[in-house]
């Protein structure tokens, strides 16, 4: 079953809501709880990249018995380099952003921690298509 | 799991007018209408007390002992466990020991402070968070002084349930050492009356079926408006002269009845403190997504102000929190009594809290998201105005209980007066086609 979320760059404080969206689809399922806190740690860190980096974009979330893909596609800047995002620390956050609370650098660590998989397909100024697989 | 959880908070049947005050405002979407009664569901009630504020009928009640069935028991020695929160009720009276002396005069053999069993709870979490800080868990623990909340983490929030501090509320701590008191006097466990003055309804349900512990210390709990007004004149008349020194608790306990009274004892950098329902599924929210960093300990309340605004307390939270300002002021340093000096108890938990199973659709995940997937095509057939018509809080809610087969599609009064008029529109039409003997008159 896929779930579609519009994130409205434009609107900061709405930040998150896909994510409490989708976990509450995943109680309704009932996915073991610690599964659900991987994908909600995961999915929110990638919504809130998604609104700082990229103006919003598109979260597709498909639910299978044994699976969940949460696919992030933006139309974004794209990512120079990939190799530094992902490194723990490192932050691109303005200075807004940093005092909504955002930007401590641990955005792509933390979605690669708590997910079994993590795609990143990026092109700069193009977009960036972030794949995360958890296993159920 | 399902059919478990029995709530304290009952429906008057014949007080009920079956409005849609109850179903809208329940945090967990726990109470439905159905034949003109708004009725729980247990499984989901978490004890809050919501639907016991907002209806207007009196209709919701928290089930207590009544006060004259509690004095009118057998028990050799009847002890009272005042909560914190009764303090602040009183607009006159800032003397303790005045209240704790007029709880005698009412029948009760002895008035144990509940506030010092929270003194004794501060000091073990301390304990236990710097050990657990030593073994490298930063926690945030959450407090389980709240029954309400931790019911809402097992009903919504079960992924947080290793964040519980595994410590007894400060109730069981103080009921616990009562008993040990008496047993040291010579009394047998069956001659022993604990009596909780309890400001809301979870607090009831959590001495009949504790979730923490396999048998409450406690016998029963009594309703806080209902000894309050018995207390009032009683309280009026205690002389000077007969004021016993009977406070064992300092405002460190006593700050309990309000929100943020915990965690400032704990003494620690990082603390929250979260008060009224929907308040805290925001933080718990929040915390499910790792947002909320940094922070050693929360304390959360269901009811806005803290324990003194708990359902069952007659003042306003926010006139019982100034008073209980100034009950405190002149409370600085009290002279104390000391028999429970030296009783030792075990403070921690003896059973895990469960997850509760209630949200699931279905315990097959195929079943599970095939439902979903009717539940979402209904939900959209729907006019999401969330009317509260079909007794069911929302839209969303409605297409569950569909889909689960606890409530009809017909049940919507917008789909059916769709259907009428599908129907209507048919007998016009059947009515139009005329046999063919009326025809060729025509």
């Amino acid at each position: 079953m896929t779930f579609h979320y519009n994130v409205d760059g434009g609107y900061p404080e709405m930040a998150g809501r896909a994510s409490t969206k989708f976990k509450s689809v995943l109680k309704d399922l009932g996915v073991a709880p610690s599964v659900i806190r991987r994908v909600s740690i995961a999915m929110y860190e990638g919504e809130i990249n998604m609104v700082i980096h990229a103006n919003g974009g598109d979260i597709r979330c498909e639910v299978e018995t044994d699976k969940i893909r949460v696919v992030l596609a933006d139309q974004g800047p794209g990512i120079p380099n990939l190799e530094l995002a992902m490194q723990a620390g490192w932050s691109t956050a303005s200075q807004e952003a940093r005092e909504l609370g955002f930007g401590a650098g641990m955005g792509f660590p933390n979605m690669k921690k708590y997910s079994d998989a993590l795609d990143v397909q990026t092109e700069v100024g193009v977009g960036t298509t972030l794949t995360l697989d958890f296993l159920i | 799991m399902k059919g478990t959880y029995r709530p304290s908070v009952a429906l008057i049947e014949n007080r009920c007018v079956g409005c849609t005050t109850c179903i809208k405002r329940c945090p967990t979407e726990a109470i439905r209408v159905r034949s003109g009664r708004a009725r729980i569901l247990s499984d989901l009630c978490i004890d809050c007390g919501m639907c016991i504020r907002v209806c207007r009928h009196g209709a919701k009640v928290a089930v207590t002992k009544p006060l004259d069935a509690i004095l009118a028991t057998s028990y050799k020695v009847k002890v009272a466990l005042p909560a914190p929160s009764l303090y602040s009720q009183f607009a006159g009276n800032r003397n303790l020991n005045r209240l704790l002396t007029a709880l005698k005069k009412i029948g009760f053999d002895e008035a144990f402070e509940v506030a010092k069993g929270a003194e004794i709870v501060t000091a073990e979490s301390i304990r236990f968070i710097q050990r657990k800080k030593q073994e490298g868990e930063e926690g945030p623990w959450i407090s389980t002084a709240c029954p309400a909340i931790v019911r809402l983490i097992q009903v919504r929030f079960p992924s947080l349930i290793d964040n519980l501090i595994p410590i007894i509320p400060p109730m069981e701590a103080i009921a616990r050492m009562a008993r040990e008191y008496f047993y040291r006097q010579g009394y047998k466990d069956e001659e022993i009356g604990i009596f909780f003055i309890t400001p809301c309804a979870a607090k009831v349900t959590d001495v009949h079926k504790p979730q923490m512990v396999d048998k409450s210390a406690v016998t029963s709990a009594v309703a806080l408006n209902e000894v309050y007004f018995r207390l009032l004149p009683v309280l009026k008349a205690v002389r000077e002269e007969e004021i016993e020194v009977l406070q064992m608790a300092t405002n460190q306990g006593v700050s309990w009845a309000r929100i943020g009274g915990e965690s400032e004892g704990l003494l620690l950098q990082d603390v929250m403190a979260v008060d009224g329902i929907e308040n805290v599924i925001e933080v718990l929210d929040s915390l499910e997504d790792g947002r909320i960093k940094r922070v050693e300990f929360i304390e959360a309340n269901a009811c806005i102000g803290g324990c003194l605004g708990g359902p069952l307390a007659p003042e306003n939270p926010f006139n019982a929190k100034a008073r209980m300002q100034k009950v405190m002021r002149s409370n600085t340093s009290p002279q104390l009594r000391h028999i429970l000096d030296g009783i030792d108890i075990n403070c921690y938990v003896q059973k895990q809290v469960e997850p509760a199973k209630v949200l699931h659709l279905d315990e097959d995940m195929a079943k599970a998201l095939e439902k979903m997937k009717q539940r979402d095509a209904l939900y959209q057939s729907l006019p999401q105005i969330d009317c509260g018509s079909c007794g069911a809080p929302g839209c969303e809610a409605f297409a569950q209980d569909v889909v689960q087969g606890e409530a009809n599609v017909e049940d919507c009064i917008f789909l059916l007066r769709d259907k009428v008029k599908e129907m209507a529109q048919e007998m016009v039409n059947l009515a139009a086609k005329l046999p063919p003997s009326i025809k060729e008159k025509e």
